[in-house]
C-alpha cells in the first residue's frame, strides 16, 4: 500500500543550491567579484555539475539535541533511500527536470516523483506523484502562494523543503556582500539574500546568509532567518570533495532551530554526464515501472 | 478452539515484534540529551561531526526480497456500550522487482482471519486473495500490462469519472484492484491508454444473487499534459461498481452503460482546481412499476489546497438526470423506493495536519451527500512510531433523514483502531 508522502515532496535536485560548484582556475582569494556576481557564479558551477546526474542519497532525520558539547540525535533517525536522476533543459539549460525513486523503506518502496524547476521567476515549478494505491499520477500544488503566514512544503518528511532547493530565479533577491575572510580554513564571502517583495510573499525566508568559498564556489554555510530576523534554520555542507572535477558536499545538514530537528542528506554515490534522456524524465517513469527499471538499470550500469 | 490458537500466536508475534523494536529503541535513546531551546551554536561543525551514530545505517533484510505486513484491526460501535463490530488480522506478503530485461512485476497475497466478534464472522471466517499481481512490460513507446491492479481515472477520488474500480463503501473509500489487460502508447506529453476488463467486480449484499449475466467492461483515455495542468478524454462501457435492485421484481441487477468524460486539473499558486465531469448514458434507474435506463450528466469541482503540513479538500459533485419524471424512485439501502430527485449534489470538506513536528497526524472531514440525505463527520488520528510500525485511530458518525434512502444508516457510530507493521 502506498503510505502518502505527505506534502509534496519536490525532491528536485537535491544537489542543486548548496551542494556543488565547479573548481576555478582563475578565482583569486579576496575576490573583486560582487555578491550578486559570486552569487551567480555558484548557481552557474553548480547547473554544470548537476547536469545529467544520477546519484543515490541517504535522507536521515531525527530530533536533535546537545550531549558533552556535541550534536546528538535524541531518537532513532528515520533513513529513507533515494534515487534522483537529473538534467538541464530550457533556455541556456538553466530548467531542471528530475525524477526521485525512494528505495527504502519497505512501506514507501518505488514511491515516485517527477519534478519539474523553471529558472524564470513568472513560471510555478511543476510535481507529480505517482500514486499506486489510486492507480494514478498526482500533481502536486507546490507552494508559491501570496500568503505570508504559509511556509513551503517538506520534501519526503524531511526538514528540507522545496524552498531550500529551489536554484536560479536569481533575479528575485538584492544581494549584499557582508564580509570576506576565513571560514574552516577557507577563503569565503559571507552575502545576504534578501527576497525582492513579490519574491518575499512567496517565501518562508526573510533573508539568508551564505557562506561562499570564492576558490571554488561552493556554499559552505547557509543561515536562513524569518521575516522577524530571527534565525530559524541552518545548512552545514560537510564532506567537501571533488570528484569528476567537480568540488561538492556529500553530506548537507539542515537544521531546523526552532523544532530542533534535522535532516542530513549523503550522496552515497553520484555520477556526472551520465546520458539521462529527457524522455525519461516525464510522467511515463511514474506510471511504466517497467520502463523506469530498464532505464534505472542502465543508469546504474553506467554510474559503475 | 482453533480460532483461539491461532488468535493467540497472532498475538505473540506482534507481542515479540513489538518487544524487538522496544528493545532497539533503548540501545538509541539517551536521556543524557539535552534540547536547546533556540538555535544554539555549532561554529565546532565538522566534516565528521557524528550525529546518528550507529543509527545510520539502513538494517539489512533477512529476506530483501520479501515485504510482510500484519495489521490488527478492530472497531467499535459507541451507540452499543462500544460493542465490537470488527476484529480481524490481515497478513499480507508480498514481492516486487524485475522480470526479464524490459519487464516488472509485482504480487501481494492477503490472509484475513475474521474473530468471532467481527461482524462478518457468521458469513466467512477467513479468506486469502491476491491483494495485488501484475506483469508490465515496456517496448519502446508502448507499455502493456496484465494483472490484477487499480486504474484510476479522473481527477477528483470518488469523482464522475472514478469509475473503473470499486470502493469498500461508504465508511471506507479505499479502492479495490481488478483484474485487467491494458496498453498505453506514449507520445511527448501525452498518452493514449486502454483497459480491458472480462469480470467487473461488483459490489452487493452478499444475500443477494446478481440477476444479469456478466459483462465486459472496457475503457480508453487521452491524456495531454501541459505546463501548470493535465487533462484527459474518457471514452468506455463499464459496468456498475454497485448492483442496483430492480424495486419491481426484487432482483439486482448491474448492467453496462457508455460513458464520455472530460477531466483536467490546473495549479493556482498552493492551490490545485480539479473538475470532472461525465455523460453517462443507459444508466438503470428504477420508477413506479418499471426498471428504466436513462441518460445523466454528472460533475465534480474540487479544491485540493496545500499549506505546509496543512492540506485541505473541498469537493463539489452532481448527478443530474437528463430524462426525468415525478414518479422516478431511489432504493433505499434495505431495498424500499423513496422518490428520487433530479439534482443530486454532494458535498465534501476534509483537512489533514500534523502536530507540529511530531509523528502524529490529525484529519477531519464532512460529507453531505444526497442533498443532505446523509451527513458523514469522521476524525482520524495517525500515529507514524517509525519506519516499520504506525497505529490509527478513528471515528465516524452518520446522520440520516430518517424517510429518505440512507436512513438505515442513521444514528451510525464507529471507533476504529488498527494497528500495522511491515517490513
Amino acid at each position: 500500500m502506498n503510505k502518502p508522502v505527505t506534502n509534496d515532496l519536490n525532491l528536485k535536485l537535491l544537489l542543486l543550491t548548496f551542494c556543488v560548484a565547479m573548481f576555478s582556475l582563475n578565482a583569486v582569494a579576496d575576490t573583486d567579484l560582487s555578491a550578486r556576481e559570486i552569487m551567480e557564479r555558484v548557481d552557474e558551477e553548480s547547473r554544470k555539475s548537476t547536469d545529467s546526474a544520477f546519484t543515490r542519497m541517504k535522507l536521515t532525520t531525527c530530533k536533535y539535541g546537545k550531549k558533552d558539547g556535541k550534536i546528538k540525535c535524541a531518537e532513532k533517525p528515520r533513513i529513507k533511500l533515494v534515487e534522483n536522476a537529473q538534467i538541464n533543459t530550457g533556455i541556456d539549460d538553466k530548467d531542471t527536470k528530475s525524477v526521485a525513486i525512494i528505495l527504502e523503506p519497505a512501506s514507501e518502496r518505488g514511491i515516485g516523483m517527477l519534478s519539474y524547476s523553471y529558472d524564470d521567476s513568472d513560471r510555478d515549478n511543476e510535481t507529480w506523484l505517482y500514486l499506486s494505491a489510486l492507480g494514478k499520477v498526482k500533481r502536486i500544488s507546490v507552494r508559491n502562494s501570496d500568503d505570508e503566514e504559509t511556509e513551503s512544503a517538506s520534501i519526503f518528511g524531511t526538514e528540507m523543503t522545496t524552498e531550500d532547493q529551489e536554484s536560479g530565479k536569481l533575479d528575485d533577491y538584492t544581494y549584499e556582500l557582508l564580509e570576506q575572510g576565513k571560514f574552516r580554513g577557507r577563503e569565503v564571502a559571507v552575502i545576504e539574500s534578501t527576497p525582492k517583495p513579490h519574491r518575499l510573499s512567496k517565501s518562508s525566508y526573510g533573508k539568508t546568509q551564505s557562506w561562499v568559498d570564492t576558490e571554488r564556489f561552493i556554499t559552505l554555510k547557509v543561515q536562513m532567518f524569518d521575516k522577524n530576523s530571527n534565525p530559524i534554520k541552518k545548512l552545514e555542507v560537510g564532506k567537501v570533495e571533488k570528484i569528476n572535477d567537480v568540488w561538492m558536499g556529500r553530506s548537507l545538514t539542515f537544521f531546523n532551530t526552532v523544532s530542533n530537528r534535522l535532516t542530513n542528506m549523503r550522496l552515497e554515490a553520484i555520477n556526472f554526464g551520465v546520458d539521462i534522456q529527457e524522455d525519461f524524465l516525464t510522467q511515463r517513469a511514474l506510471t511504466d515501472q517497467a520502463f523506469r527499471e530498464k532505464y534505472l538499470k542502465d543508469l546504474r550500469k553506467q554510474a559503475q | 478452539m482453533f480460532n483461539s490458537l491461532l488468535r493467540q500466536v497472532i498475538f505473540v508475534i506482534f507481542g515479540f515484534i513489538f518487544l524487538l523494536n522496544v528493545n532497539a529503541e533503548d540501545s538509541f535513546f539517551d536521556d543524557d540529551t539535552v534540547f536547546d531551546e533556540s538555535g544554539g551554536e555549532f561554529d565546532e561543525w565538522s566534516d565528521d561531526s557524528d550525529v546518528f551514530g550507529e543509527d545510520a545505517d539502513i538494517e539489512k533484510k533477512t529476506l530483501s526480497w520479501l515485504d510482510f505486513g500484519v495489521t490488527q484491526k478492530w472497531g467499535f460501535n459507541p451507540a452499543s456500550d462500544y460493542s465490537t463490530t470488527e476484529e480481524r488480522t490481515e497478513i499480507t506478503l508480498g514481492t516486487s522487482g524485475s522480470v526479464s530485461d524490459s519487464g516488472y512485476g509485482e504480487v501481494e497475497l492477503k490472509a484475513t482471519q475474521y474473530w468471532p466478534s467481527d461482524s462478518n464472522y457468521s458469513t466467512e471466517k477467513n479468506d486469502l486473495e491476491v491483494e495485488k499481481a501484475f506483469l508490465q512490460f515496456s517496448f519502446d513507446d508502448w507499455s502493456t500490462k496484465i494483472g490484477k491492479y487499480t486504474i484510476g481515472w479522473g481527477e477528483l477520488e470518488g469523482g464522475a469519472l472514478d469509475v473503473v474500480n470499486p470502493s469498500g463503501g461508504l465508511t471506507d473509500p479505499s479502492m479495490l484492484p481488478q483484474w485487467f489487460l491494458s496498453a498505453t502508447r506514449y507520445f511527448d506529453n501525452r498518452d493514449l491508454s486502454f483497459f480491458y476488463n472480462t469480470n467487473p467486480k461488483i459490489s452487493k449484499s452478499k444475500l443477494l444473487v446478481l440477476k444479469n449475466d456478466t459483462y465486459d467492461e472496457f475503457g480508453m483515455r487521452y491524456g495531454i499534459s501541459s505546463e501548470g495542468s493535465d487533462m484527459a478524454f474518457y471514452l468506455g462501457q463499464l459496468v456498475p461498481n454497485d448492483a442496483l435492485i430492480n424495486l419491481t421484481d426484487g432482483q439486482v441487477y448491474a448492467t453496462p452503460y457508455q460513458l464520455i468524460g472530460f477531466g483536467v486539473n490546473k495549479a493556482f499558486n498552493d492551490y490545485l482546481l480539479k473538475f470532472d465531469v461525465a455523460y453517462k448514458n443507459n444508466i438503470q434507474q428504477n420508477r413506479t412499476g418499471q426498471f428504466i435506463k436513462v441518460d445523466r450528466l454528472d460533475w465534480d469541482l474540487a479544491f485540493d489546497i496545500q499549506n505546509d503540513d496543512r492540506q485541505w479538500l473541498i469537493s463539489i459533485n452532481s448527478q443530474y438526470l437528463l430524462d426525468f419524471a415525478d414518479d422516478y424512485l431511489t432504493p433505499s439501502i434495505l431495498g424500499v423506493g423513496v422518490s428520487a430527485k433530479r439534482n443530486n449534489m454532494s458535498y465534501m470538506a476534509s483537512v489533514s495536519d500534523k502536530f507540529g513536528d511530531s509523528d502524529w497526524k490529525w484529519g477531519l472531514s464532512n460529507v453531505i451527500s444526497s442533498n443532505n440525505d446523509l451527513n458523514l463527520s469522521s476524525a482520524t488520528l495517525d500515529w507514524d512510531i517509525n519506519d516499520q510500525w504506525q497505529a490509527s485511530f478513528s471515528g465516524t458518525y452518520i446522520d440520516a433523514k430518517d424517510n429518505r434512502a440512507f436512513a438505515a444508516l442513521d444514528d451510525y457510530q464507529r471507533v476504529n483502531l488498527e494497528i500495522k507493521y511491515q517490513y
